[in-house]
């Protein structure tokens, strides 16, 4: 590299020549490559986001595949279209693929794309660590379908109760696969959530204080710190649970004969598995202020209480994962704490509920499709929120536990709560990543018929629960009169089948045909639409400088922008965590094969696992070789800064930079 | 953005801000920190099962009736455990004069510091492979002996990390010098191994003193 190139910056002059010299550096600079393997290597947010997305897409196809083929078994009485065995496959592999590797990676993958477009910066924290994350998650996704299609399917439920799940009653590997499966996923969860927390906290645009951050930033700040304290309770668990499990191990931490306690596996499955409910459910409702905001065409009613319902909702959160273990033998002082936790976690919820809806009765609406969805997402989560009051009661859950009751109000909760939302927010976003817009009226309908579709399959439920059909069985006989209940309940699954379908269809369609969207075809007011469709390779050339909590709606014509970054390295703005006040340079990183290799080694282990203990050892030399490769290529692709140190005053005399003191 | 709407902005120029700054400033010591964060959560979760377990449990520590000779006072040996506890302390020392160092950029230092480090790291790595013997249980005889296993094992898996990024350190520092980027990558390994240390003066606390004090 020559002198002239390392004092290359972007210059301060801007003038139309000098934007357009240097976005062509900019371009290359930040360009990806080409071919398979640049593809493999490629570590930029917006390539690793869609990835993400797409991939958890199509875990979500395959797991309603599965939820199709259970809702064909239960049509009738006494069906036999899928075994006894068949459909414990089927309902765990269901379950666990929708958590594990649907709902919170697409929420990731959201965010990994969306959060640093939106905070007004080029890439993200640890670009590298977040590629590592995708390819943890795709190979424990992979190693899911693959044991389903060997019929080695896991089958004891999504939350793998003891002793069902142990040595002694879990023959062979099935359960193996569940539980080395979500370790790794949550490897992934962890990973990403760190990257989002970093990301927000030292790279917004100058000017976008936390009271300015949009609300969906905010929501994916607190879910970020949802995961680091949930998901290590989950991974743990199912850690041990495969240490229990392997025979050349046989430890006993969920063996009663040996002083251990199945009843702790429920206390740490649900310790994590309560949280992880608003883990999916808090990006959600970063989607609907989004998109309420935009399509009501007003500031969002209550930005403050919004935010602190956020952080009440992740506090209480985490004080109520014993409410799913009311059938076990608790003290009554431990029922009446969490019944009363349970009911507390209604309160920061209703208040979201109430500015949303305040929001929209002030707003001028503009009834497009990402609205539509949002429609679906109060009637539905609403109703899911209020079966979860009841549920709440000791006496009335230990009635129905078990039933489908359980399992109407938690599929509200969760699509209405969660999938609504998301689908909005797929229609709502997607001309930003593709450069074209979903047919309107297509998902206008789509919204419809999941919506119908939706409370024909999960309604029934609720009053099959209350005639005491359990969950999980297979079949029922005639005289139990369940038959037209769950008769028309299936008739509602192929109507949301239909909806996937149309969906699906006008994804293709639109990413084909569709209409050309322009930088901002809804007149949002997020930074993100300020960038062409989709964005340029390095997002922003001047970030510019956010002055108020909607920031292109505040944004004044002669706002500032930030010149001096260094345009022939991929370098970033570092602010202040509080005020985003600048603060330095950050150089970070392009693509490399090693987040690959890594991820490699780590699913091998875990894989391996299942069958022989070296492979932790043998997993953790291996996994030091490569991580030493990507530390070292980290080190030597670090550039020197451009500016000369001697014209600098915060460098010293041998070249180093100073300690500021802030 | 369009061009005409451009030559209207001003600019915030950012040139003089530094490429590197410590501590807070950095995203590398958010990321150490959020991850230690994770871990701290997990080692939380272990000590929560050791006192289940301890609630499990009557008397306890369990006698152990697996091998013989039959113990009933089956309280962990100190003797190992006392040893690697004190070596670990006194690696502060040059763990805080290497962090110290970085900050001030002396090189020849580092130099020094980083091996003597990683020394007395492999040291304590060594005790802890025997010091699963005072436990007087294997992790396969009772739960009791699961997680006592589990909680070390785990402890030590951090002294591991601790020591490869030691490694990695000594032989950039040796092979390339000390540049700003890895000045700072020094002082996160510190507040790394204040944690370690820190940590496991609890965990010790749990493992090794709490049998002796449960009535």
């Amino acid at each position: 590299m020559t002198k002239k190139e390392l004092e290359a910056k972007q210059s301060s002059n801007i003038t139309p020549e000098v934007i357009e010299s240097e976005r062509a550096i900019l371009a290359k600079t930040w360009d990806n490559g080409r071919g398979i393997y640049a593809w493999l290597c490629n570590s930029h947010h917006k390539s690793v986001g869609i990835r993400y997305i797409v991939t958890a897409f199509i875990f979500f196809i395959l797991s309603g595949i599965l939820a199709v083929g259970m809702r064909t078994q239960l049509m009738r009485p006494e069906n036999r279209v899928l075994g006894p065995d068949l459909y414990n496959q089927f309902f765990t592999t269901h379950g666990s693929s929708m958590m594990f590797l649907f709902a919170v990676p697409v929420m990731l993958g959201m965010a990994t794309y969306l959060v640093p477009l939106m905070i007004g910066t080029r890439e993200s924290s640890f670009p590298r660590a977040n590629l590592y994350g995708y390819y943890v998650y795709l190979f424990s996704g992979i190693l899911l379908f693959t044991a389903l299609l060997l019929n080695i399917g896991p089958d004891a439920g999504w939350f793998a109760y003891v002793p069902l799940s142990g040595p002694e009653y879990g023959i062979g590997k099935r359960v193996d696969v569940w539980s080395q499966m979500v370790s790794l996923t949550e490897i992934s969860a962890l990973t990403t959530a760190v990257v989002t927390i970093v990301t927000i906290f030292k790279q917004r645009a100058p000017g976008m204080s936390l009271s300015r951050m949009p609300l969906y930033v905010w929501s994916m700040l607190v879910t970020s710190f949802m995961i680091l304290f949930a998901m290590p309770a989950v991974m743990l668990s199912s850690t041990l649970l495969s240490m229990d499990r392997l025979s050349k191990v046989s430890t006993h931490f969920f063996n009663h004969a040996e002083g251990g306690d199945p009843i702790l596996w429920q206390h740490l499955f649900w310790f994590f598995g309560h949280p992880e409910v608003y883990i999916i459910f808090l990006p959600a409702t970063g989607f609907v202020s989004s998109i309420i905001a935009t399509f009501a065409r007003r500031k969002v009613f209550g930005y403050t209480p919004l935010v602190m319902s956020a952080i009440a909702t992740a506090f209480i959160g985490f004080g109520v994962w014993v409410h799913h273990m009311f059938a076990t033998p608790l003290p009554q002082l431990g029922q009446s704490i969490f019944t009363a936790s349970s009911l507390l976690i209604v309160i920061p919820n209703g208040v979201q509920i109430f500015c949303w809806v305040t929001t929209l009765w002030l707003g001028k609406w503009n009834f497009k499709a990402p609205l539509a969805w949002v429609m679906g997402f109060f009637g539905i989560f609403v109703m899911g929120g209020l079966t979860g009051v009841m549920l709440a009661s000791v006496p009335l859950d230990t009635q129905l536990h078990d039933t489908f009751f359980v399992v109407a109000h938690f599929h509200y909760v969760l699509i209405g709560g969660a999938v609504f939302p998301l689908f909005g927010a797929i229609y709502y976003w997607f001309p930003k990543m593709t450069g074209r817009m979903l047919n309107n009226t297509a998902g206008v309908v789509n919204a419809a018929l999941m919506f119908i579709g939706f409370n024909l399959v999960f309604f029934p439920m609720h009053i099959l629960g209350l005639d005491g059909m359990p969950r999980r069985v297979y079949t029922y006989v005639a005289e139990t009169g369940w038959g037209n209940l769950n008769f028309l309940a299936t008739m509602g699954a192929y109507v949301m089948a239909l909806a996937a379908l149309v969906f699906v269809g006008n994804v293709i369609f639109s990413l084909l045909r569709g209409r050309v969207a322009g930088d901002n075809p809804w007149g949002a007011d997020t930074l993100e639409w300020s960038l062409t469709s989709p964005p340029q390779s390095y997002n922003f050339q001047y970030i510019p400088e956010v002055e108020g909590a909607n920031a292109l709606w505040d944004m004044t014509e002669d706002h500032a922008v930030v010149t001096g970054l260094h345009i022939y390295s991929r370098e970033l703005l570092h602010t202040t965590i509080h005020d985003a006040s600048p603060e330095k340079r950050h150089q970070t990183h392009d693509g490399s094969i090693f987040p690959l290799l890594t991820a490699l080694v780590t699913a091998g282990g875990f894989i391996s696992f299942m069958f022989t203990p070296w492979s932790i050892p043998v997993g953790m030399f291996l996994a030091s070789l490569t991580m030493f490769g990507w530390f070292w290529s980290n080190s030597t692709e670090h550039r020197p800064p451009y500016s000369s140190p001697k014209d600098n005053p915060l460098y010293d005399d041998s070249g180093m930079a100073r300690e500021v003191a802030i | 953005m369009s061009e005409a709407v451009a030559e209207k902005q001003t600019a915030l120029d950012v040139t003089g801000l530094p490429t590197t700054m410590l501590d807070s400033h950095s995203a590398l010591w958010w990321g150490n920190a959020l991850l230690l964060a994770i871990e701290t959560a997990m080692f939380g979760i272990l000590i929560a099962i050791y006192f289940s377990v301890l609630m499990q449990t009557e008397p306890f520590p369990p006698p152990r009736t697996e091998r013989l000779p039959i113990l009933y006072e089956s309280y962990p040996n100190l003797t190992l455990p006392v040893i690697g506890l004190i070596l670990l302390l006194v690696s502060l020392l040059p763990a805080i004069m290497l962090d110290r160092a970085a900050r001030r950029r002396q090189a020849g230092m580092i130099k020094v510091l980083l091996p003597v480090t990683l020394l007395l790291n492999l040291v304590v790595i060594v005790i802890r492979y025997y010091e699963f013997d005072s436990l007087l249980f294997k992790w396969e005889d009772n739960a009791y002996g699961s997680i006592t296993w589990m909680i070390l094992g785990m402890h030590m898996f951090h002294l591991i990390v601790l020591a490869c990024e030691d490694i990695f350190l000594l032989i950039w520092t040796y092979a390339k010098g000390v540049d700003d980027k890895h000045a700072l990558d020094i002082t996160v390994l510190g507040v790394y191994w204040y944690w370690v240390v820190g940590l496991w003066l609890l965990l010790f606390s749990v493992v090794y003193l709490v049998p002796r004090f449960t009535l």
